[in-house]
């Protein structure tokens, strides 16, 4: 009898630990959060949702939100939706030194229902000079957002801050400045006319593919239409073969949504195998072979889902690993250089060449494909991203050396497109004028690989070339 | 001799005011220099109860169209439109498009395709339930975002034309004789009217609450003729003239008319 008393006393006691416990440390998550919209523009003006999200009802509130002074952006005014104004709550709003400072109240006196948990309460509309220059990106931070809620009840509002980014809009395409049917018909050009700026051509690429097609078109009409209420999308790839028992890493990459992702597997990834839910990384050492088919779920910080198929083959081969090919540009309708050899990992460790038996590569439209090659017999096959694009962006590579020194001036010829180019993705290169850039630097090896990338002035990346660093 | 004269005179005028429609038109909007001629409209209707009512949306257009887009606002508590309402007609089967009702007060529609094509009739279709009819007993249908493009990604000048669902409130006539059965009326206006907006959402002649299909053409600048496409089966026909019929400088009519007449 008392040794059940005692063991039922233990467990109480136990209990109220973990009770008590999880009430000190755990975390007070916050219900209901005030969201700052992220806008792009390239035009004079934008408009920044600003929204109530996962609150049942709400009856008044305060909010202030900044904007940096001095970078281009200037904050004009608030500009109400029709409930905020007048029609459920009654609302005021100044705007000082690009500060939004506002006050809402229900006009009936009382909580009012959310309909769906969510409302947008307006637009912060900005004023955008030349001095916010492309490429460049604000914050709009929400410093203090107090409101109510049932029965006039603090919320603890979440923060969910804002930014303003100077790149064309997703879906855009045309310079609307915003999603149209105009973007959908230009794409739908765009087989025979092609989009050959990348900026243009990454807003038209809705759906992440890397290639422009009706589907892109579709989505964006979609869009327009109110049938779809984001871009947010997976980026398309085909996940690299694994080797049985050999350790495996590869990305599932979102993008178009509001960050950040959480990543969710629904299917069956190899045994030994698993997804990192943050990242998207598929890692691990898969201990049995076959084709495994399984589909990655990404949901954004705002509660869009997106679901794309992939599939990894385990294959048991005498290749370890196989290295990693960085992506290769080639002009429409060419031939894209792939590599005739690749360096492999042999499963007892050795390394050495292996050739490789690549599959033609449809160049004849622009955008990025996958070509996939075999590896001798091993039954190892080996992708690299191709890129079609109608522009060389690098011209020429002058490479010096000052041996005593270990000094390499490396300079680099490139189109007008270009406006940063970085080695190693470490060092950024001088801009000379004139389409030239350069670096003078002691931290490479004679007769090292160092790997180029040059950039367009929104920050997208237009071509990525190796190269050994020989004086010429 | 003089009273034949005067009794031809007086037939004449009874010809005139039977066969002819004399239309007011009130200039409701601001003139404008040139006439508009691509016209985007949402049809009214004449309802006298709640129940259910067909609209339709047209797009009238002497321009190569190759993509647009377009919103009908509609009160939710006193209009119903469900998704599956909502049809696309075969108007734009060349076009990829998309669209359909939110059930929440908005019907959608965008379309695009590589190239421009002159769109002259019904995109869509929709069957509305009236719930209630609303203030004034009437339920506004209001065009918000209309865009059409050309080829070339340039943006159409459009003229807008929002429907409302209400209890017809204008000027009635009956023709006092049977007609026969392949009877052509041509109405005159008192002024141009723009063609783009001349179309049978506009114009509509109906058996009960059957729609009998016409032809609607363009006689002259004023004038119009309305006839069936084959024959007019027996029966009583009532022809409605819309104020979605507009002047050349955007009026519109100062009230609908409904014209009555028997076939034998």
């Amino acid at each position: 009898m008392n040794y059940t008393m005692n063991r039922i006393m233990t467990l109480l006691m136990v209990f109220g630990v973990v009770l008590l416990s999880g009430f000190i440390g755990g975390k007070v998550h916050a219900a209901e959060t005030l969201e700052v919209g992220e806008s792009r523009s390239l035009g004079t003006n934008v408009e920044v949702p600003v929204t109530v999200r996962d609150a049942m009802y709400l009856s008044s509130g305060n909010v202030v939100i900044t904007t940096p002074a001095n970078q281009g952006v200037k904050l004009k005014r608030f500009r109400p939706t029709p409930a905020f104004e007048d029609k459920v709550f009654r609302t005021k709003w100044t705007v000082v030194n690009n500060k939004l400072d506002l006050n809402f109240v229900s006009i009936s006196g009382k909580e009012e229902r959310v309909a769906d948990k969510k409302i947008i309460m307006g637009y912060l509309v900005y004023e955008l000079s030349d001095k916010f220059e492309a490429g460049k990106s604000v914050d709009l931070s929400i410093v203090s957002a107090n409101m109510k809620g049932r029965l006039n009840t603090d919320f603890l509002v979440a923060f969910m801050h804002g930014k303003i980014e100077r790149k064309m809009p997703v879906g855009d395409v045309v310079g609307n400045n915003k999603p149209t049917a105009a973007a959908a018909i230009r794409i739908l050009q765009h087989l025979n006319n092609p989009i050959t700026d990348r900026e243009a051509f990454l807003s038209a690429d809705v759906n992440g593919d890397g290639v422009l097609t009706q589907e892109d078109a579709q989505w964006i009409l979609d869009y327009v239409a109110g049938k779809r209420t984001t871009f947010l999308a997976i980026q398309s790839k085909e996940l690299d073969n694994a080797v049985l028992k050999s350790e495996y890493s590869d990305q599932v990459s979102a993008l178009n949504g509001r960050a950040p992702y959480t990543f969710k597997r629904v299917g069956s990834l190899p045994s030994g195998m698993s997804l990192d839910e943050n990242t998207g990384k598929i890692s691990g050492t898969p201990t049995r072979a076959g084709s495994y088919t399984f589909t990655i779920q990404v949901t954004d910080a705002v509660g869009d889902i997106e679901k794309q198929m992939f599939r990894i083959d385990v294959i048991d081969s005498n290749l370890l690993s196989v290295e990693k090919l960085l992506p290769i540009n080639v002009k429409l309708n060419g031939t894209p250089e792939l590599p005739a050899k690749v360096n492999v990992t042999y499963k007892d460790k050795t390394k050495g060449t292996e050739s490789v038996t690549w599959q033609p590569v449809d160049t004849s439209k622009m955008g990025t494909f996958i070509a996939k090659g075999m590896i001798g017999d091993s039954g190892f096959t080996v992708s690299v991203e191709v890129n079609v694009v109608t522009a060389n962006y690098l011209n020429s590579i002058k490479v010096a050396y000052v041996q005593f020194l270990n000094l390499h001036t490396i300079e680099v010829d490139v189109s007008a497109d270009v406006y940063k180019v970085t080695v190693n993705s470490t060092y950024n290169m001088h801009f000379e004028g004139d389409k030239k850039f350069s670096l003078i630097s002691s931290s490479f090896d004679a007769n090292s690989t160092v790997v180029f990338r040059m950039y367009d002035k929104y920050g997208n990346l237009l071509e990525t070339k190796q190269y050994i660093l020989k004086p010429n | 001799m003089r009273w034949r004269a005067h009794l031809l005179f007086m037939k004449n005028i009874k010809i005139l005011v039977w066969f002819s429609i004399l239309l007011l038109l009130i200039p409701a909007i601001p003139a404008q220099a040139a006439v508009i001629k691509t016209a985007v409209g949402v049809s009214s209707a004449f309802v006298e109860k709640t129940g259910t009512v067909n609209l339709t949306v047209f797009i009238s257009s002497d321009e190569k169209i190759a993509g647009g887009s377009l919103d009908i606002l509609y009160n939710s508590d006193q209009v119903r439109i469900n998704a599956n309402d909502v049809k696309m007609t075969d108007t734009l089967s060349p076009y990829l498009s998309s669209g359909g009702s939110d059930a929440a007060g908005n019907v959608s529609l965008s379309f695009a395709k590589s190239t421009g094509s002159v769109i002259d009739g019904t995109v869509m279709e929709v069957k509305a339930t009236v719930l209630t009819l609303g203030s004034g007993k009437v339920n506004e249908l209001k065009l918000e975002n209309v865009e059409l493009y050309t080829e070339q990604g340039k943006k159409i000048t459009t003229q807008v034309i929002d429907g409302q669902i209400k209890p017809f409130t204008g000027k009635e006539k009956t023709h006092a004789n049977p007609v026969a059965n392949d009877k052509s009326w041509v109405v005159t206006l008192n002024s141009s009217y723009n063609p783009a907006t001349l179309n049978a959402q506009a114009v509509s002649v109906k058996r009960g609450s059957i729609v009998v299909p016409v032809e609607v053409k363009g006689v002259s600048a004023t004038k119009f003729r309305v006839k069936p496409v084959g024959t007019y089966p027996r029966g009583t026909y009532t022809m409605d003239i819309t104020n979605q019929l507009r002047s050349t400088n955007g009026a519109k009519l100062s009230k609908p008319v409904r014209f009555t007449f028997k076939v034998n």
